[in-house]
């Protein structure tokens, strides 16, 4: 994935996250903002209004000479209490000692008001009675030495529905947006991985090659060029004149082999080749029969079916001739290199080379067409080979539309085998 | 004499290396595979491994790893490994030098006698009869006494001395002394050489060889 795609990314993450924060950070000012001021002013209004209304009572009461207790007032407040219709609104009563003398607040013993009942004026708590939220106020009057305290509860609980409500949606939300983008993350850095792994192997490769190429280069280099030297500045015996003569001779014809092989291997790369119409037995007998193979004893076995085919008759000798070079370094044990040709369905026609040498092991096989790629390093050059024969016959075989397949059992041998297009119609 | 073990797999390589060394009075082992190699390690006394990176069976590193933890003999890596982080890794794996295929065999003599030197393995001084080279300092002794050359009188005198009884090209010896090709007729060469003669009494020594060049008999 490209860095800017990260870079987004990471910044929906991040702001997000931020989001969330600052909604609930709105949501709890709203909160705080509806309780404490709209609410509270409301409800302090709410009690300033009752207040008044029992001092007047009182003062009534007292102008009317009556005797002012704890129990007028208590009666006095029952008698208010069939004007309060709903539970919205609910009254306690408390005497200096805080004992409750009267109140239509279920639970009220179970919270503590105490730091209501004070001579504070405008003086307020939230508390949670049963599963209703209150906001208390209290009040208090003297009354002949004796302090009384009245406590009224107003009903707050849809505040707190309201704010319940939108912390449960804006989580939902975020619980989304995170869940959603945490996959979304998860399956590019898996994408990302992917392709990392994809670049380092092409990487690998491409050191291989350049390895490879300065391998076989340099080697025979160093040969030539130190035998050379040698040659030009003393007068040496015949014998290791000799030795150096024949060691420059060989490895430029390396050097020459390999050119040649490479050359060929660039001129395929951009050419569009004419396939023509060839028969396959004919042409693998002929060409087996001209060849000059150097296989230190061992035999080719040939099986041909007769088909046409299409195909470049040089292009497939460079084929064939690799593949036998190839098993035939893999020192068969029966002594015999096959040569199978048969048709197989959908107008095919399939060629294989199969040995029963060494085989490959199975690690190696999937890389053994890369140019230069050699199983065995050392032991491939000290045989010849400059690890470049399968890339070349694997890139001759894209040129037919075909594929190499390898199936190798280490110790027991290889069949590599490649399919061809048939042209028996374009015969008749 | 030094005594070097060179591990190569490459037989055309280690041959040339072999040849070039003795010619210089090197005794030289030759292992062509790194089982070989760690064999001979261990049963003979070597000053210095020359050794090949990618071998058969064992390879350079694991060759190097096992010198350390029994012989600890100085080591160079001969590879066609080119690449930065390739040297850095050899060096780092403990080897005193790094060369790169395709070398020519005077640097690779030269890093062989720096190693060596540096292990205080070789004599800093070459003996030819009486007359004494030391190459680091660059200066000649005859007879104990000390003998002005130029630089370029020294550096034939080192060619000479270093292929003792072979008989050398004209060209190659200016070539590989003056840095340039030999011009047509010049007598530059020639006029050293006798200098050379003159100076260290070599008029015996130093032949001419016809239709060659010249030659240190010793």
């Amino acid at each position: 994935m490209k860095s800017w795609k990260k870079a987004i990314l990471l910044v929906i993450v991040i702001m997000s996250i931020v989001l969330a924060c600052s909604r609930y950070y709105v949501i709890k000012n709203n909160f705080f903002y509806s309780i404490h001021n709209i609410s509270s002013v409301q409800n302090y209004n709410q009690n300033i209004l009752e207040k008044y209304m029992l001092e007047s009572n009182i003062i009534q009461n007292i102008q009317d000479g009556k005797e002012v207790t704890y129990e007028t007032i208590t009666e006095y407040l029952k008698s208010l209490e069939q004007y309060m219709e709903d539970n919205s609104e609910l009254v306690a009563l408390y005497t200096e000692e805080h004992e409750k003398l009267y109140s239509t607040i279920d639970d009220i013993d179970k919270i503590d008001i105490s730091s209501l009942l004070t001579e504070r004026q405008s003086n307020y708590a939230l508390r949670k009675i049963g599963n209703k939220h209150y906001m208390l106020f209290s009040s208090y009057w003297s009354i002949n030495a004796k302090t009384i305290y009245v406590v009224n509860a107003y009903d707050v609980s849809n505040i707190y529905e309201e704010r319940n409500r939108q912390l449960k949606e804006t989580l939902i939300r975020d619980v989304g947006i995170l869940s959603a983008s945490s996959i979304i993350i998860f399956v590019l850095a898996k994408l990302v991985t992917n392709h990392v792994d994809k670049l380092n192997l092409l990487v690998k490769q491409r050191e291989d090659f350049i390895n490879g190429f300065t391998h076989e280069l340099k080697t025979p280099m160093t040969v030539i060029m130190g035998y050379a030297d040698l040659l030009r500045l003393k007068k040496c015996d015949e014998e290791i004149s000799q030795k150096a003569l024949n060691y420059i001779y060989t490895e430029s014809k390396r050097l020459e082999t390999l050119s040649l092989k490479l050359m060929k291997l660039m001129s395929l790369t951009d050419e569009k080749l004419e396939l023509e119409v060839i028969e396959a037995s004919s042409f693998i007998n002929n060409f087996v029969d001209n060849e000059d193979f150097n296989l230190n004893g061992n035999k080719l076995e040939i099986d041909m079916t007769k088909y046409y085919i299409k195909g470049d008759k040089e292009l497939l000798e460079v084929v064939i001739r690799n593949l036998v070079e190839n098993a035939n370094k893999a020192e068969p044990k029966d002594n015999k290199i096959y040569i199978k040709g048969e048709i197989i369905g959908n107008k095919k026609y399939r060629i294989s080379v199969i040995d029963k040498g060494k085989g490959i092991p199975k690690k190696h096989i999937s890389r053994v067409t890369e140019d230069f790629y050699m199983v065995d390093k050392s032991r491939s050059r000290s045989n010849g080979g400059s690890g470049i024969g399968l890339s070349l016959v694997k890139k001759i075989l894209e040129f037919h539309n075909s594929m190499l397949h390898i199936e190798s059992v280490e110790g027991e041998g290889t069949t590599i085998y490649f399919d061809l297009k048939g042209a028996e119609d374009e015969i008749k | 004499m030094s005594k070097i073990l060179i591990v190569e797999d490459e037989i055309a390589i280690s041959d040339l290396i072999k040849i070039e060394l003795e010619s210089k009075g090197y005794k030289c082992d030759v292992a062509n595979d790194g089982e070989i190699g760690a064999d001979y390690i261990e049963k003979n006394n070597y000053d210095l491994l020359l050794l090949d990176i990618m071998l058969p069976n064992v390879d350079g590193y694991e060759l190097l790893e096992y010198n350390k933890k029994t012989k600890q003999i100085p080591t160079i890596f001969i590879t066609a490994k080119s690449q930065t982080k390739d040297k850095i890794k050899g060096l780092n794996e403990g080897a005193d030098d790094y060369i790169i295929k395709p070398f020519e065999m005077g640097e690779l003599i030269a890093r062989i006698e720096a190693v060596l030197r540096r292990y205080n393995k070789v004599n800093e001084t070459k003996k030819i009869g009486n007359i004494e080279i030391n190459i680091s300092a660059r200066t000649v002794k005859k007879s104990g006494r000390e003998v002005l050359l130029t630089p370029k009188e020294f550096d034939l005198l080192v060619l000479l001395v270093e292929n003792k009884n072979f008989a050398l090209y004209r060209e190659t010896i200016f070539e590989k002394v003056w840095g340039t090709e030999l011009e047509f007729e010049t007598r530059t060469l020639d006029l050293h050489i006798q200098r050379l003669r003159k100076k260290l009494d070599l008029k015996d020594k130093i032949v001419t060889v016809y239709k060659i060049g010249y030659m240190l008999k010793i």
